[in-house]
């Protein structure tokens, strides 16, 4: 549920105002509105200062930055130089060229002695499948294209490459040693971080008096008031301390048990309510993982999610996913048994549940598919609560009498399917469930049509109230269809799991070849897996567009509040 | 003849309705990729509006299903089964495709901070009623 906040206004003075900010942040309470960018050139710089250290670390953890690479690649340019050096040898480049030296090199089979009589060639050495020639003086009409000429002799470039490769040892020991550094580093981004967050809030204050003071505002849930007010007595600081109020847009924070609490992070997908709306974080948590566990449809796979959820718990990103993932597989196990699947097979032939068969759903319920039919009173189901949940709210918000219009139509919908309901138990008789039909029709239509808007014309009214059915109607049933993608998706995925079955089934033939175990195990096991994945992605997405279309739409959910995020010392 | 335009029947519906729903979430999908680019916090609201027009694929699927058993079943002609698989093909096809250039708006408007995600999602949905009915269509045939 939406936590009930307390409103509190600060006057300080300009001065005091960091110190204030820091005792606001060890406490870890009042949420103070600010930006989540930075506004301006200080608050920038902050947040630069803290990508480049993020990226120093990065690059002391790979042992590679920019400066390694300038040095690796003048290495590189220099062992090149030494390459090309080489078969030259050592030569007085001074000496030589006063006879202006052009050097050449050839594949043996293609150099002509003819050369030799036209021009001043000079062999100099036959290496690595080339002839190295040098010609002095005139080159004109010389048919191989004149090489660069070496610029170092390779003893030179050798002690070079020495020196560069010292250089580069140098550097990485130096990389290596700052590794020690990184928790310091990683220390300091927190603080940045936490000053970043500071220097926000402080920016929303409003100065008053020529600047030398300040007001702010924060929220606090009114349940921390007393741990709030000790601190704030504490500081000394003047403060006037009153309720929340709706037209202010305080932030949203939800009390929720720790069950809940796990699903907050769907609803945060999605936007918090208003102030005066309503949490359906419960409702979320109680039909997402109905319907999780509906379109996965297998305990096997069940079994897998909560092991990928242990697993979870260990690495360090995913942490605070991993009991939300355990207890979506647990669920999945659960109804995957209802369901009669694991891992793709059908249990309900197994011997060993041959007494309990009758827990097991249905093949088919009236003529259509268990699966179907089931999904679709879920769906009904579903969609009652958000019309109950709707009626609650408007009662609530604008009292009874400027909702009968929503009371109406929940009165005649929910009214109806129980109605229908009990009477296909039989219970009741065909007579008494037709006056009780004709009755609920007679109230809810007074309600639809006649007193949907008590300060409006009569006239008016049922023109809104014919209007508000033709959206009822057709929202409404379009709204039960879609519910059938529960069955959909569960079916997809047993089909396709079933499929990989049949295949391992047709490798391992009669199972009496143990070498076919091998190709068949690969073959399941990737088969499964690829199908949980598909399966996982299907069944995270396809619930989470019930609850936030379907429900949200009936139940009138409006996500207009804005996250309670305090400011606070914990990162 | 009547066998023929049956089985055409069932896997007309089943692949128009599949291409639909590639389109169309390809679609949203492209324009999600660039919105991450720019916002990417809002990627819960991109991964749920691109997931969108995947509906229309379940229904045929879900279609297929059911003329599967009833045309096997010798509950309708070869004929009917046509008939009704590609009319559920196609309105699944054409909605799915549409709907995923309304929900590909809808990511672009939500990356550039307009608060359009609720609005996005009615209007998404209503194309979808029209595959919807086409559904209905195939589970009333008989």
């Amino acid at each position: 549920m939406i936590a009930k906040m307390t409103q509190y206004s600060f006057i300080l003075l300009h001065g005091d105002k960091e110190q204030f900010l820091s005792e606001l942040q060890a406490l870890g309470l009042v949420d103070i509105q600010r930006s989540a960018k930075p506004v301006d050139s200080y608050s920038q710089g902050l947040l630069d200062s803290i990508a480049t250290l993020r990226h120093d670390i990065d690059c002391t953890e790979k042992g590679m930055d920019d400066t390694l690479d300038g040095l690796l690649a003048v290495r590189d340019a220099i062992a090149e130089d030494l390459k090309d050096a080489t078969p030259w040898g050592e030569f007085d480049r001074d000496r030589l060229a006063a006879f202006d030296p052009h050097f050449y090199r050839v594949v043996p089979k293609k150099y002509n002695p003819a050369w030799e009589e036209q021009y001043a060639i000079q062999t100099v050495c036959d290496d690595g499948g080339y002839r190295y020639f040098v010609i002095l003086g005139d080159t004109a009409g010389f048919p191989l294209k004149e090489l660069s000429a070496p610029q170092r002799s390779p003893a030179e470039l050798e002690q070079m490459l020495a020196q560069q490769e010292e250089k580069i040892e140098n550097h990485r020991k130096v990389l290596e040693a700052r590794k020690e550094d990184i928790p310091n580093l990683r220390r300091h981004i927190c603080k940045l971080e936490l000053d970043l967050d500071r220097y926000l809030a402080g920016m929303s204050a409003v100065p008053a008096a020529e600047d030398t003071i300040d007001t702010l505002v924060g929220y606090a849930p009114s349940d921390c008031d007393a741990a709030v007010t000790a601190c704030l007595d504490q500081a000394g600081v003047f403060y006037l301390k009153e309720e929340a109020k709706v037209e202010e847009n305080p932030p949203i924070a939800f009390r929720n048990n720790k069950f809940v609490k796990m699903f907050e992070v769907l609803t945060d997908m999605y936007g918090r309510p208003a102030y005066n709306g309503f949490d359906p974080t419960p409702f979320i948590a109680v039909f997402f993982l109905l319907f999780f566990a509906m379109c996965m449809g297998d305990a096997g796979y069940g079994l897998v999610l909560i092991l990928v959820g242990v697993l979870l718990r260990k690495a360090d990103s995913f942490k605070k996913l991993a009991p939300l993932v355990i207890t979506l597989g647990a669920a999945t196990v659960v109804v995957g048994f209802f369901l009669h699947t694991f891992f793709s097979l059908d249990i309900a032939q197994w011997k060993c549940f041959a007494g309990i068969r009758g827990i097991f759903l249905p093949d088919e319920i009236a003529g259509y598919a268990g699966g179907m039919v089931l999904s679709l009173i879920v769906g009904v189901v579903h969609l009652c609560l958000a019309l109950i949940v709707k009626a609650i709210n408007a009662v609530r918000l604008r009292g009874f009498a400027a909702s009968l219009g929503t009371l109406g139509w929940t009165l005649l919908i929910v009214g109806g399917v129980i109605v229908g309901g009990v009477a296909l138990t039989g219970v009741l008789s065909a007579e008494l469930t037709k006056w009780i039909v004709i009755g609920l029709g007679v109230v809810s239509a007074l309600g639809i049509f006649v007193f949907n808007d008590p300060k409006r014309n009569k006239l008016a009214n049922v023109g809104m109230g014919l209007w508000d059915t033709y959206n009822t109607v057709t929202g409404l049933l379009g709204d039960v269809l879609s519910y059938l993608r529960l069955y959909a998706l569960g079916l997809a995925g047993a089909m396709l799991g079933m499929a990989f079955n049949d295949m391992g089934q047709m490798v391992l033939g009669d199972g009496f070849n143990p070498v076919l175990w091998i190709p068949f195990l690969l073959l399941v096991l990737i088969g499964h897996t690829l199908n949980i994945a598909m399966c996982a992605l299907g069944a995270f997405v396809h619930p989470l567009r019930l609850n936030f279309l379907e429900f949200f739409k009936n139940s009138g959910y409006e996500a207009s509040g804005r996250k309670f995020n305090p400011l606070t010392n914990d990162r | 003849m009547e066998q023929v335009l049956g089985y055409l029947g069932l896997g007309l519906v089943l692949a128009l309705a599949g291409i639909g729903s590639s389109i169309g979430t390809t679609t949203a999908g492209n324009a999600a990729e660039g919105a991450l680019k720019r916002k990417p916090e809002a990627s819960g609201s991109y991964m749920v509006l691109s997931a969108l027009p995947a509906t229309q694929g379940i229904y045929g699927f879900v279609a297929f299903f059911i003329l599967l058993g009833k045309f096997t079943g010798g509950l309708i002609s070869g004929a009917l089964c046509f008939g009704v698989g590609i009319s559920v093909g196609a309105a699944c096809l054409l909605s799915a495709i549409r709907q995923g250039q309304v929900c590909a708006n809808g990511i672009v408007g939500v990356s550039q901070g307009h608060n359009v995600f609720t609005n996005t999602l009615i209007y998404a949905a209503l194309p979808e009623f029209y595959a919807i009915l086409g559904l209905v269509g195939a589970i009333m045939a008989h």
